[in-house]
């Protein structure tokens, strides 16, 4: 079987940018990634335990 | 042992599905809230909701052209009403106004303290991401 290319998975990126009142332009802030969260989401689930708010 | 694959034809296919750069028709929508300062998905409602929205209602999304085949692309502003707050996350919706459901990508980020009329530009980003094997 040919393989091209296997898929790891979606990768999801969002960039936030904030514009005060009276400013022309949005000035960007922070961008996260999905590697991120799942990272920062694995850390808390060995930490505090699936289902609970930490 | 078997493999089981998602090919980059696949990636475009579902890609095109969801952006009217492919021919999708669905509408998307972006909202925020001021809950989920930690981390994402891992909040009271995370899995489903924001995990607690703000007063402003959703946003559709405006959906850019595919930067490329297997990547689609949302954009949304949103604009703080008559009462300040700080935001700390915000989600990408195919509902509009439904709650605990409909939830795409839901992000959680530093909190940004907004007074009347700031506003916050969001843009998602999804990839099927592909890895040459």
């Amino acid at each position: 079987m040919t393989q091209a290319k296997a898929s790891s998975g979606a990768v999801a990126r969002v960039e936030i940018a904030v514009r005060r009142k009276g400013e022309t332009e949005f000035k960007p802030v922070e961008e996260k990634t999905l590697p991120e969260w799942m990272a920062e989401r694995m850390a808390k689930l060995i930490k505090f335990g699936k289902g609970e708010s930490p | 042992m078997t493999a089981v694959i998602f090919v980059e034809t696949g990636e475009a296919f579902v890609a095109d599905k969801v952006s009217p750069a492919g021919g999708g028709t669905a509408t998307f929508f972006i909202g925020w809230g001021t809950g989920g300062s930690s981390t994402g998905a891992t909040a009271t409602n995370g899995d489903v909701d924001l995990a607690a929205a703000a007063t402003e209602a959703r946003v559709t999304a405006t959906t850019e052209d595919q930067s490329a085949a297997d990547t689609c692309r949302w954009i949304g502003i949103l604009t703080a009403g008559a009462t300040a707050k700080t935001i700390e996350e915000a989600g990408l919706f195919f509902h509009g106004t439904s709650t605990a459901t409909g939830l795409i990508i839901r992000t959680s980020h530093g909190g940004v303290a907004l007074a009347t009329d700031d506003q916050i530009q969001y843009t998602f980003t999804l990839q099927f991401s592909g890895t040459a094997t």
